[in-house]
């Protein structure tokens, strides 16, 4: 048989496969590029907004520290057995780890990495493996001051520069999405993501608008309020920060 | 001597696409949010496109059985590029199976067993002697096990699907040809991915990688060899060994769980759900919980309000 022979069977299918799947390459998805097709759920990541998300109701409470990793893809429901609003993937930037704020039979509820801000959602017990991280984050913004708290004891504080006037850093209840290195951002080794987007910049040099703790090559910007939304950290801060479990939850207040 | 391997895979698919439609009639849907217990052996989509075969489905709860004995017969001289011994599928309400002997996948992926299974919302998948490029596969993979071979050829093991009325989709293997998406073209080749690119060119029977630098110089080399436009973000071919779909008996999917914990009473910590808006971490579950990973720095791309 010959080779063309052989490549008109394959091309032949190529003609009369139609055209592809739309929404279904995570990949794609996960880099903001497909909309999900119709009917289909929304993926809930940085990238996305997801419709009828119950909101944070104490988004001023810390947690006992529970965070959950879902061991495979699921569902995001509005309540326990309601209505599915979202699909949970188990890798999103690395590992997927986000907060629990509330458990009920077979069912805990996360704050979600989509937009808008303070969204939650109910996944099912048994999707998800469980662990528990010691720190809390708070960031106050009127003093500009970061802490880091390891059993309720303060391990570190630090003057940040947060947000401006006109791009201001999110208040509320978040959490560490991921941590990465990206050779397109010199200005930080690390880049830590939180699950909070900025509410004035709906997308951000080609990003959704993710907020992010990260250091800056100059230190005249700590104790500012001068960044576009991300808090900007002295080195030693992110090198600690950087050790610190993906879920753990990110307080960010007025004070 | 090399042999125009994913080209006479298309053709020996096609033959079994052939033969199966004459042997099974209509392939049915595969149903992908409703609790219907289904199961099937193998399937493809992208550049070449399989209908599940051996699909069964089991919508009132009475076991159904499908089986199929080696296809080599039918597809003389590309017999080496995709054969199995015997393909089982089998559901019936709750639970569904499906299994793969004697798997060769394009002289690349070998197994003398997959057996991909669901029982009452909780799955898994089991690979006797499996191998791909000469690694050996893991016998009982954790959910979602991603290996990425090359820039060329991901695998994925024991892919799991909740399903929004709590049923269970099990993907037993994944094997996607140029996965597309999340790869960067202008990436230099690891030493590691270097090795992979002959079994690659063997696999196309040419060599269009040769003095590839980057996974963009491979891209375009096996893309321009092929004579197609493909689409960077999908990826040019996925070929799915087994798929088991089961539904859960409550609709949560939490019958293990459950088991295990009997909700949480009589570990004294299951009468404090509510009196705090924060959550109760261990209250009605499995006891101790580990302490959460430190986070793995990755390379990633993700524009940060800065």
């Amino acid at each position: 048989m010959g080779v063309v022979a052989v490549f008109a069977v394959v091309l032949g299918f190529a003609a009369f496969s139609g055209s592809p799947e739309p929404g279904r390459d995570p990949a794609s998805i996960a880099a903001g590029e497909v909309a999900p097709a119709a009917g289909e759920l929304p993926l809930s990541n940085t990238y996305t907004t997801v419709d009828g998300a119950p909101q944070d109701s104490a988004a001023a409470s810390k947690t006992n520290g529970l965070v959950v990793h879902p061991i495979r893809e699921t569902p995001v429901h509005d309540a326990p057995n309601g209505r599915a609003i979202a699909r949970m993937e188990s890798k999103q930037i690395g590992d997927t780890w986000l907060p629990v704020i509330a458990e009920e039979s077979g069912w805990v509820q996360v704050l979600l990495p989509s937009k808008p801000n303070g969204s939650t959602g109910w996944v099912r017990s048994a999707d998800v493996e469980r662990a528990q991280t010691p720190y809390v984050i708070a960031v106050h913004l009127k003093s500009m001051r970061l802490e880091l708290r390891r059993d309720d004891k303060v391990v570190g504080q630090w003057t940040v520069g947060i947000g401006k006037e006109s791009a201001p850093t999110p208040t509320g209840r978040t959490f560490l999405l991921g941590a990465f290195s990206d050779s397109k951002q010199k200005y930080s080794p690390v880049i830590l993501p939180l699950g909070a987007h900025s509410p004035t910049h709906d997308t951000f040099g080609g990003g959704p608008g993710t907020v992010a703790i990260h250091t800056w090559p100059t230190s005249d910007v700590y104790g500012t309020a001068t960044s576009d939304g991300c808090i900007r950290v002295p080195p030693d801060a992110l090198d600690q920060l950087s050790e610190v479990p993906l879920g753990t939850l990110v307080m960010i207040d007025e004070d | 001597m090399n042999t125009k391997k994913l080209a006479g895979a298309g053709a020996a698919i096609g033959a079994v696409t052939a033969v199966t439609a004459l042997l099974l009639g209509t392939t049915a849907a595969v149903a992908q949010e409703t609790a219907s217990d289904s199961a099937f052996g193998l399937s493809a989509s992208g550049l070449l496109k399989i209908d599940p075969i051996s699909y069964v489905e089991s919508p009132d709860g009475k076991h159904v059985e499908k089986q199929l004995l080696g296809i080599g017969d039918v597809l003389g001289p590309h017999e080496g590029d995709i054969a199995f011994g015997v393909l089982t599928a089998e559901a019936q309400g709750g639970a569904s199976e499906t299994a793969v002997t004697e798997l060769n996948l394009l002289q690349l992926l070998r197994a003398d067993l997959v057996r991909t299974y669901c029982n009452d919302g909780d799955g898994g998948l089991q690979i006797v002697k499996g191998s791909i490029l000469g690694h050996d596969l893991p016998e009982t993979p954790v959910p979602s096990q991603t290996l990425d071979l090359s820039p060329l050829l991901k695998l994925t093991l024991n892919d799991q699907v909740r399903h929004e009325d709590g049923s269970l989709t099990v993907t037993g293997i994944e094997l996607t040809v140029l996965p597309g998406g999340d790869q960067n073209p202008d990436r230099v080749l690891t030493s590691e991915e270097r090795k992979a690119l002959p079994q690659l060119a063997d696999l196309l029977g040419t060599d269009p990688t040769a003095g590839a630098n980057t996974v963009g110089d491979v891209v375009t080399g096996v893309t321009g060899k092929l004579g197609i436009q493909v689409d960077p973000s999908k990826p040019l071919q996925t070929i799915t060994i087994g798929s088991a779909t089961c539904s859960a008996s409550n609709g949560n999917g939490d019958a293990k769980s459950d088991g295990n914990n009997g909700n949480g009473d009589g570990n004294g910590n299951g009468d404090n759900n509510g009196d705090n808006s924060g959550a109760n971490a261990t209250a009605g579950d499995t006891g101790p919980v580990a302490t959460a990973p430190k986070p793995q720095v990755l390379n990633a791309s993700l524009p940060v309000t800065g």
